[in-house]
């Protein structure tokens, strides 16, 4: 699944060990999450959302996943 | 309280493998039960090593509450479990024809039946956790 993490990351002006650690996740997780490798859980993609105040589609495009 | 079980079951292994070499070493079991009461012991002592660490150095304590706790960590031992089953039954499989046509038919029934009792638990797992969820 695509994301945007990367740029709202970048935007934000966080890196990667601080998101990792404000979301009590490994540093690997932010990077296999930004390339698109790992889907996060339900739980994680809701502690995301609320970290950008975004919602979830707007971090995450289903599009490709859609029935 | 889990982490200070499993300090304690460190303490038991060393224990327990203390026991075992004294046992074999005064002669009363064989050297099978030295070797395992050795290896016991090291692991005993390594995991009380490995808890003086995370309880000493709060750098190593975070690092592993994360890796314990991370998501993606969890999805990847359960990929490695999965892919580790798929695997013990082609190999499995594979081993009891060769056995077979080797004329070894002990082990080929041995590696046959593995196989199959891989699969009952497997089955016995799905029937569990497709209650569970």
């Amino acid at each position: 699944m695509k994301n945007r993490l990367e740029a709202l990351r970048r935007e934000k002006g966080v890196r990667q060990e601080d998101l990792a650690q404000a979301l009590n996740v490994s540093r690997q997780t932010i990077i296999s999450l930004e390339k698109g490798k790992y889907n996060p859980s339900l739980a994680l993609a809701f502690r995301l959302a609320r970290y950008f105040a975004l919602p979830i589609e707007e971090i995450f495009d289903d599009s490709d996943e859609r029935v | 309280m889990k982490k200070d079980r499993r300090f304690i079951a460190s303490i038991c292994w060393i224990v327990i493998g203390a026991v075992l070499m004294g046992v074999s070493y005064a002669g009363l079991v064989d050297e099978y039960w030295s070797a395992m009461g050795t290896a016991l012991f090291v692991i005993g002592v390594i995991q009380i090593i490995r808890w003086i660490r995370y309880w000493t150095n709060d750098a190593y304590k975070a690092q592993v509450d994360v890796e314990a706790h991370d998501e993606r960590n969890r999805f990847i031992s359960g990929r490695a479990w999965a892919w580790a089953g798929y695997l013990y039954v082609l190999l499995g499989a594979a081993a009891t024809v060769v056995f077979r046509i080797a004329g070894n038919e002990e082990l080929s029934v041995m590696a046959g039946m593995s196989v199959c009792i891989l699969m009952v638990l497997y089955w016995l797992s799905w029937m569990l956790l497709r209650r569970k969820y």
